[in-house]
């Protein structure tokens, strides 16, 4: 998953080790709401999408620090740098570990 | 004014060129030639292995993320996929088993009790070798002369791929038939670019590397 800060938003993408995206949101900084933006078409069913808006609002609270209350249906744990968020009502687990960052130049010239 | 116009028009005249270079479409007899050749081609090869450099342009984000690693290929149900970079993941397709294995988790599907996962690990093993040019149920295909490559525009018939992609452009090296490049165009406006790098083929590649 990457996500940006633009103006009011927190505006996210999830997508596969293939690149191939899943769901794109933004998270409202004045409403603490979360609004799908694209949902890949086997999970884009309204229950799924329901869920999926309100699982996504707390993951982005508890990944950017923000104050974050899900109640007694979710847990939370934090673990080897890795933040697992679990909603025990629909059996859904999301973990999120950061991405390596290392300066690594390659042979064809190019950097990252 | 007049040296404006003159700049715009040799600009557009430079525009044109350009474009014409980068693809030039094929008549129908000739386009039938070059599927056919490169569908031989691919049929042909018995082993592939090469670094991949994967990158994916965001619409929403107006990002690119890059990521790389290794691709091989056995014929004729054979793949090994891996990320080496920013995250290690690898995807294994042999015969009737395929084994997904991340950081912290390996899962193994039984590619025959699962309808979607045969789906994606067919259309795989056909995009990467080109074969996917002969899937006739799967794409309509056209192809544009990109110089030193032949550029097949694949559009997705099937519904279920129609609804994730508007189309997918395999680049062939005219060397020798080898796909160089892939990229997908998503519906909603993102594209993956799958460069393919240092092919070596055939290759020497030992069974353990498609072990499950």
């Amino acid at each position: 998953m990457v996500m940006n800060r633009e103006d009011n938003d927190i505006v996210g993408c999830m997508f596969n080790e293939f690149g191939v995206s899943g769901i794109d949101f933004s998270y409202n900084l004045n409403r603490h709401s979360v609004k799908l933006l694209h949902v890949m078409p086997f999970l884009d069913k309204w229950y799924i999408r329901m869920v999926l808006r309100r699982d996504l609002k707390y993951c982005v609270e508890l990944l950017t620090g923000m104050p974050c209350a899900p109640g007694r249906r979710f847990e939370i744990s934090c673990d080897d740098g890795s933040t697992t968020l679990s909603d025990r009502q629909y059996n859904l687990t999301f973990t999120f570990s950061p991405l390596e960052e290392t300066l690594t130049e390659y042979s064809d010239g190019t950097e990252e | 004014m007049k040296l404006i116009h003159s700049i715009l028009v040799t600009l557009a005249l430079l525009l044109l060129t350009v474009a014409d270079a980068v693809s030039a479409p094929l008549s129908a007899a000739r386009q039938k030639e070059v599927v056919a050749s490169l569908s031989k081609a691919a049929a042909a090869m018995s082993s592939m292995s090469c670094d991949i450099v994967q990158t994916k342009q965001m619409s929403l984000l107006k990002d690119k993320m890059v990521s790389r690693g290794k691709m091989y290929y056995k014929k004729s149900n054979k793949l090994r996929w891996e990320y080496t970079s920013p995250y290690t993941y690898s995807l294994i397709l042999n015969g009737t088993k395929a084994s997904m294995k991340g950081k912290n988790r390996k899962d193994v599907v039984d590619v025959d009790n699962n309808k979607v996962f045969k789906e994606i690990s067919r259309i795989m093993m056909s995009t990467v070798t080109g074969n996917a040019l002969t899937s006739t149920s799967d794409f309509t295909s056209t192809v544009a002369d990109g110089n030193a490559t032949w550029e097949v525009t694949l559009l997705p018939k099937r519904r279920d791929l129609r609804q994730m992609f508007s189309k997918i452009i395999l680049s062939f090296r005219k060397s020798d038939s080898q796909v160089q490049r892939i990229r997908l165009y998503e519906k909603k406006g993102d594209v993956t670019t799958i460069e393919m790098k240092n092919i070596v083929s055939p290759a020497r590649l030992n069974d353990s590397l498609f072990t499950i």
